[in-house]
């Protein structure tokens, strides 16, 4: 059993109800405040070294995120998870849900809810009615599966918690940007809070930040910010701060987008989640966010005074790909450094190649 | 062997794409307001509006893979810095836009004054159409069409329908015209009778030998896409079935020696099409029927005609928006699967995995073993590329394709 298992399972076995959710912005809140344990499947890539069941349902041009993924439920098979919650993002992780299903044997079938999230700003005729039509059937899914009765008084405590959350989030980040933290350190946290409650989140990032104030800042290297849907595997993660970069931007889809934006609190799971989709950090996978997504990025850098930008892209997610050749040539025309890295499952035979790009990116944007 | 004498309906065909485009590109520059739609897009909306044209991107790189121009035109976006790994009629698309219309055999598509996308088909429609919207700033009207793992529900089609409503909207307000619902419920009309027709084309597969091939349906489908709407797509499908039910009641067949009854499930390799259907004729095989476009005009997870009666023009248009493939779940493609392998007693089935098309590959696997194991038909998995040639081996596939005829006779003897 890898580290995230035996996280999940301490969990599970404490007597709360575990629901796998994917992608990585599922209405967690209203989950928590019913007493469920919600867990984003996301960021398995460094606990299992092969996918062998995965590979018996999903090609290998299926992005590593959708086959580490599958490959962590097979295997689970129910021993942790008690349920799983989709909402639909992209083309691959649309088609899991059933694959999934067919995958479990009988007896280790999960209770499985799809989830549609309007893929349309929330201002368009029928968004927001339709967004709560679907929360609505969720909740009355999640009472119906975990035997749980939804109270607005506790979603709005949960609301709060994940509040606090990401606002640690922002300030353990800022504690990377100087110096205080390595970003490796804070990328390889982050891979294993989604495992864990809020309350336990909060309590980690609050040591983690308390850890920080101690130290005095390292010397600053060359600002950079990282791009993609996944951090890179921590051996470069930490050849790139071996190389002399400091990493002082974070838009990964796992770490800033996701916490960069916190919506008015509310008692109203409609209004919240309307107000949370509508004004979510940019990423690839939130079509409405397509138009902020440069300016954001740019603020972003400018921000945190990085003067390069390393794209980390994910094998085979064309959210990411289709956006980057436009993204490139912003940043170059502003004289900002440029390098993009490719990764996949089974890269880890590859990994020196890249290092020395990275060396050699280093080397350019110091001059 | 298979005989490739084109028929009646092949000469029309080719004389209505070829007029389309080149009435599209006329009629743009005599100023009528330019849309661009992803395949599902209710075309019969834009009936409405007295100067409205559409245009289909797929369409047109799919023409473009199957006149030979595919790889040189996905090298050029390659070349702009688009990953190999995207959609290939992506590729296609804008290797030949970004070079202004470029190796293109219909001379480009007039540039859009609209684009119109979808995210149940395929979410990436968005993500590529988003790129010209941002290149030249022009806007982008998603529809958000939830998938269906399920039929259509009723609030589903509620929500559908009242963005169709925002779209007329848009377009009344971007193109200044005044829209007409007589007009676009005649479409809509229009639409139903083709798809009547096209079920009766279909059903030729039925008949021993086949009266159709797979490919047929292929290249007949294009009009569905380009031309939805019109009377002229009515009347051409009227005619193609026609025309094949008299061939069938003379005794004019494609593989008149057909010993293998074949399905094929995905995109057609449009790079392949005489290649692959002639290799297959010499040996006796036909592929029949295609999940691509079996599904056109029917009922998710049935081949059952559609039912519109009760239906507004815009409900139906909403109804159908799971008229391909691609937005359905597996067990609905399953069912559906299920249904033509019994009723045009399918051999074995051809699954085309297909590198481009993750949403409709990426759950073959499954399917695959549901179809040998569950219904008991032989089944083989070959790699495609609908677009891009580079990524197809005819060799490796023919080699896979023939142990599933020798299955086949092992599992008749």
């Amino acid at each position: 059993m890898n580290a995230i298992q035996s996280q999940l399972k301490a969990l599970h076995d404490a007597g709360k109800p575990v629901l796998g959710c994917f992608p990585l912005y599922p209405p967690l809140e209203l989950i928590h405040s019913l007493g469920i344990a919600p867990a984003v499947l996301w960021g398995f890539k460094p606990y299992f070294p092969q996918v062998p069941l995965a590979d018996k349902h999903l090609q290998n041009y299926a992005c590593s995120v959708g086959r580490y993924l599958v490959e962590f439920v097979l295997q689970d098979a129910g021993e942790t998870l008690d349920g799983l919650l989709m909402y639909n993002a992209c083309d691959t992780l649309r088609n899991l849900p059933e694959i999934i299903g067919r995958g479990l044997a009988k007896d280790a079938a999960l209770p499985l809810h799809t989830f549609h999230v309007p893929a349309v700003s929330m201002e368009r005729r029928g968004a927001r009615e339709y967004l709560k039509d679907r929360l609505d059937g969720l909740i009355a899914w999640l009472e119906a599966a975990f035997s749980v009765k939804f109270d607005p008084d506790a979603f709005e405590k949960s609301v709060n918690l994940y509040a606090e959350m990401r606002g640690l989030m922002q300030k353990a980040q800022k504690f990377a940007g100087e110096g205080k933290a390595l970003f490796s350190e804070l990328a390889e946290l982050c891979g294993k809070l989604n495992f864990m409650l809020v309350e336990d989140q909060i309590a980690a990032l609050q040591d983690f930040c308390g850890a920080c104030e101690q130290k005095t800042p390292a010397p600053a290297g060359s600002r950079v910010a990282i791009s993609g849907i996944l951090p890179p595997p921590p051996e470069i993660l930490k050849a790139m701060e071996g190389a002399g970069l400091t990493i002082v931007g974070a838009d990964l889809a796992n770490m800033h987008r996701a916490w960069a934006y916190s919506p008015t609190p509310s008692k109203d799971p409609a209004a919240y989640y309307a107000d949370f989709y509508e004004n979510h950090f940019p990423c690839t996978t939130l079509l409405p966010t397509a138009d902020r997504r440069l300016p954001a990025l740019e603020s972003m850098l400018e921000d945190c005074r990085a003067g390069a930008w390393i794209f980390a892209g994910e094998k085979f997610c064309e959210h990411e790909y289709f956006e980057l050749p436009y993204v490139e040539k912003a940043l170059k025309a502003k004289g900002i450094g440029v390098l993009s890295l490719e990764f996949s499952l089974g890269d880890e035979q590859n990994l020196g190649s890249m290092k020395t790009r990275i060396e050699a990116f280093a080397e350019m944007i110091e001059k | 062997m298979a005989q490739f004498v084109k028929t009646d309906a092949g000469k029309r065909l080719t004389r209505l794409i070829t007029n389309g485009y080149m009435d599209n590109i006329v009629k743009a520059q005599q100023g009528a307001f330019v849309v661009w739609i992803a395949i599902i897009v209710p075309a019969e909306i834009f009936a409405g509006f007295d100067n409205v044209i559409y245009c289909v991107p797929e369409s047109h790189s799919a023409l473009c893979a199957g006149k030979g121009v595919g790889v040189s035109l996905c090298e050029k976006a390659e070349n702009l810095g688009y990953s190999m790994d995207l959609c290939s009629y992506a590729r296609i698309d804008m290797g030949c836009h970004f070079n202004q219309g470029a190796d293109s055999p219909a001379g480009g598509l007039p540039k859009p004054d609209l684009l119109v996308s979808n995210n149940n088909n395929c979410t990436l429609l968005a993500k590529w159409f988003d790129v010209y919207h941002r290149e030249w700033d022009i806007p982008h009207f998603i529809l958000d069409i939830p998938f269906c793992y399920q039929p259509q529900k009723q609030r589903d089609m509620e929500y559908i329908v009242s963005q169709f409503q925002d779209l007329i909207q848009t377009v009344e307000k971007l193109s200044g015209q005044k829209f007409n619902p007589e007009k676009m419920a005649q479409a809509w009309e229009n639409s139903v009778e083709a798809a009547k027709h096209w079920r009766r084309f279909l059903a030729a597969a039925k008949n021993k030998p086949s009266g159709i091939t797979a490919f047929d349906s292929f290249v007949q489908m294009a009009p569905t896409l380009t031309m939805r709407g019109t009377p002229e797509l009515a009347e051409h499908y009227r005619f193609l079935a026609d025309e094949t039910e008299a061939r069938v009641d003379q005794g004019i067949v494609p593989a008149p020696n057909e010993k293998y009854r074949l399905l094929w499930d995905n995109i057609a390799p449009w790079h392949q099409l005489r290649k692959m259907s002639s290799r297959l004729g010499a040996l006796d095989a036909n592929i029949i029927a295609a999940s691509y476009t079996y599904c056109i005009g029917s009922l998710e997870g049935s081949l059952d005609p559609l039912e519109f009666a009760s239906l507004s023009p815009l409900e139906g248009m909403a109804r159908v928006q799971n008229f391909t493939i691609c937005p359905h779940g597996l067990q609905l493609r399953g069912q559906a699967m299920k249904q033509a392998i019994e009723e045009m007693d399918i051999d074995g089935v051809v699954f085309a995995s297909n590198r481009s098309c993750k949403v409709y590959s990426l759950m073959q696997m499954d399917q695959q073993r549901y179809v040998q194991e569950e219904l008991g038909v032989p089944t083989v998995m070959i790699d495609v590329d609908h677009a891009d040639e580079r990524k197809y081996s005819e060799e490796t596939a023919f080699v896979r394709l023939e142990a599933l005829l020798e299955s086949i006779d092992e599992a008749r003897r």
